[in-house]
């Protein structure tokens, strides 16, 4: 089950690359965390019902299945921000690119460079492809936006190689990320903001005048 | 006590927070400073002169390590803090800066070097990644928070890059948590670092070797490591001046600071120097990486702000070399770079602020124009650019000469011509600020301020340290790089 689960996670993180509508994709990041949370929940009960795995999967549903897609939809909607109008991957290269880095994780990464981990290595392949995804979903979007939620991806990712690896890491830790995570996209939005304000415009390729 | 160090700056934050008059912050907010800046001292004092003095507490503790970066935040916080007062109120005379936001500033400001301090004093590696990233949030809202469109590009950047970068040390921390799982460790101690180094040697080396490479990759961007540095010279050279002084001053250190806390940890577990060698081979492509960049700046921040990036390279090769020398050496020049390049930051400040341009073929006279601060930039200039007498000359001496000792002639060779280039860049360019003629249409004034004692006291420092070291501050020092070393600093 919790296999499945895994490839979900890793499936929803592939759809989230080469499709261009921005409600979409928050939509597909929301299950996304939302398959997050159900191994949470499957890896609390399975280990006995322990208590934090549990709590964190539930934190995860808030923060991460409603509160972060909610604020973003609304960001969205008020810049008028529907539509990626000029990725710099068009959806085949990123499909192409998202296979190629996840069949490199599966095939090297885990097995080769982190040989020495000997628990929950399917779950730790498809966390660290979906830190790639989100690293590539940020360099081949142009819209600010969109790199935000790249960002969410990749904290996803770390998530679920923390629940993988370890069973997810001391309370105080797990907390203060996700604190962490929700004013960085308090923070981030705000800014887009202000950055739509002065610019007119959410394309990365514009803020181009610091250089050298 | 040393909950007190987090909770004086949050609360000064607070009460900036609350609608006062303009008056009143900036009260609060000097009072504050002083008061972080003294209680930091005290902690300090208490820790080398009372036994067992901030060892064995739960959550926050303090060492030989983190007293030294303790003692960079109280320093050059305070004084950054007690800068900005003058700097706001010469913005708002300018109609740049809104009076209503400074409360909104002095809040984020202490908020800042709040979470600064709680990097150096977390004894959790966790709690310290946690503490890194929310240094980055706030010190964002501080780069962009002229929203000029300049200054919001700079900010962007910089959160994205150092919020992706820092994911990656998120993955060591992880691979870390699983080797400490290895020993048998419990789960509230396992990223204690008083209970993970003094067992160090148990964890496993290949899993340590994997760990130090994500968390060089992830704290290396947020320290400027030469290819990671993308943001830093954007950042620092669009954020109001008293925050470049920080950033660059206190900020890097603290992702420095982090670095050599898990190069220690990997040291001990690999048995071998295979952390020191990708140090020393960042170290140095940081200074080579930096000095082009120098040589052709047209941005006076900007040239600053590269100095920053060598400077770095030059501690984190001092660090790599490792041995008494490399450690002293590299010690001694976080805290000389973190005074000159502070002071650096907010002479250009001020002289960006007069000549509303940050533009060097611009910036003609400032020797006429303001003579003190002028001469002090000058003097910070030199000593950033290790000439003597100041204290970076014997800084940069010490990581040579151990880099001499190690590694023989081609190490020190391209450490001292990158070094050499880099200060015939500065000394060009600060040159031909200085002594060129003053444009005639600016008037000349610059009556002596309390401002001044500001910038002229670190510069003082620096001076009185590259003449006499005093016994008490050396033998500091070497308690210092004894107790880096004894977990098993292994001898390159």
């Amino acid at each position: 089950m919790i296999t499945i689960m895994g490839s979900m996670f890793l499936i929803t993180g592939l759809l989230i690359l080469p499709v261009r509508m921005i409600k979409n994709n928050i939509t597909l990041l929301a299950l996304q965390s939302l398959f997050l949370s159900l191994i949470a929940f499957l890896l609390g009960s399975k280990l006995g019902f322990n208590g934090q795995i549990i709590f964190i999967g539930f934190l995860t549903l808030v923060v991460k299945v409603f509160v972060l897609p909610f604020i973003l939809l609304r960001l969205a909607k008020q810049l008028k921000a529907d539509k990626e109008l000029h990725p710099n991957a068009g959806p085949v290269v990123s499909i192409v690119a998202g296979i190629s880095l996840a069949v490199l994780t599966y095939d090297y990464v885990v097995p080769v460079m982190l040989q020495d981990i000997t628990s929950g290595e399917e779950l730790l392949a498809a966390a660290i492809s979906t830190i790639l995804f989100g690293c590539f979903y940020v360099v081949s979007r142009r819209s600010v936006l969109n790199q935000v939620i790249g960002v969410i991806m990749m904290e996803n990712g770390l998530f679920l190689s923390a629940l993988a690896i370890t069973g997810g890491m001391p309370l105080i830790i797990e907390l203060g990320i996700f604190f962490d995570i929700l004013v960085g996209v308090l923070v981030m939005g705000a800014m887009i903001y202000k950055i739509s304000d002065r610019f007119q415009t959410l394309d990365i390729k514009k803020l181009n005048r610091l250089r050298g | 006590m040393l909950y007190l160090l987090l909770a004086i700056p949050l609360i000064t934050a607070g009460i900036c927070l609350c609608p006062l008059k303009v008056r009143y912050w900036e009260i609060t907010n000097i009072l504050g400073g002083l008061l972080t800046g003294l209680l930091a001292l005290i902690n300090i004092g208490s820790y080398f002169y009372c036994e067992g003095y901030g060892i064995n507490q739960q959550h926050l503790v303090v060492d030989g390590l983190s007293s030294l970066f303790i003692f960079i935040i109280a320093v050059v916080g305070t004084i950054c803090s007690i800068y900005t007062v003058g700097y706001l109120r010469r913005d708002i005379v300018r109609k740049e800066f809104k009076e209503k936001r400074t409360g909104k500033f002095y809040a984020l400001l202490h908020l800042f070097i709040a979470t600064m301090y709680l990097t150096v004093i977390a004894d959790n590696l966790g709690v310290m990644w946690v503490a890194i990233e929310f240094t980055t949030i706030v010190s964002a809202l501080l780069v962009g928070f002229s929203g000029h469109r300049d200054a919001l590009e700079a900010a962007w950047k910089y959160i994205v890059i150092c919020t992706i970068g820092i994911a990656f040390a998120m993955l060591g921390i992880i691979l870390t948590y699983y080797a400490a799982q290895g020993i048998g460790a419990e789960e509230q101690l396992s990223l204690s670092w008083q209970f993970l180094y003094p067992r160090a040697d148990s964890l496993s080396p290949s899993l340590m070797k994997l760990a130090f490479i994500f968390i060089l990759v992830g704290y290396g961007t947020k320290a400027g490591l030469f290819p990671l540095h993308t943001w830093l010279p954007d950042a620092h050279s669009q954020a109001p001046s008293p925050v470049s002084a920080l950033l660059s001053g206190v900020l890097l250190n603290c992702a420095i600071y982090s670095i050599i806390r898990f190069h220690q940890l990997t040291l001990v577990a690999t048995g071998s120097n295979f952390s020191s060698q990708i140090l020393i081979f960042f170290g140095l492509l940081s200074m080579v990486g930096a000095f082009p960049f120098i040589l052709v700046q047209k941005d006076i921040k900007r040239l600053l702000a590269y100095s920053s990036v060598e400077h770095v390279g030059i501690i984190i090769l001092g660090i790599g070399l490792g041995g008494t020398l490399g450690y002293t050496g590299a010690l001694l020049h976080l805290i000389n770079h973190a005074l000159g390049k502070s002071t650096l930051f907010l002479c250009a400040g001020t002289i960006v602020q007069e000549y509303q341009t940050k533009l060097i073929y611009r910036l003609r006279g400032i020797g006429q124009m303001l003579p003190i601060t002028a001469t002090v930039f000058l003097a910070g200039l030199l000593a950033i650019g290790g000439a003597p007498p100041f204290g970076l000359f014997f800084s940069e001496m010490n990581v040579v000469s151990r880099g001499f000792q190690v590694y023989g002639f081609g190490l020190g060779f391209i450490f001292l011509m990158s070094v050499a280039m880099v200060f015939t860049g500065l000394i060009y360019f600060g040159g031909r600020m200085y002594f060129s003629d003053l444009p005639s249409r600016y008037r000349q004034q610059e009556p002596l301020a309390w401002n001044h004692f500001l910038i002229i006291l670190p510069v003082f420092i620096l001076i009185l340290q590259g003449i006499y070291m005093p016994q008490p501050i050396q033998a500091v020092f070497t308690r210092v790089v004894i107790s880096i070393m004894a977990g098993g600093g292994i001898n390159v």
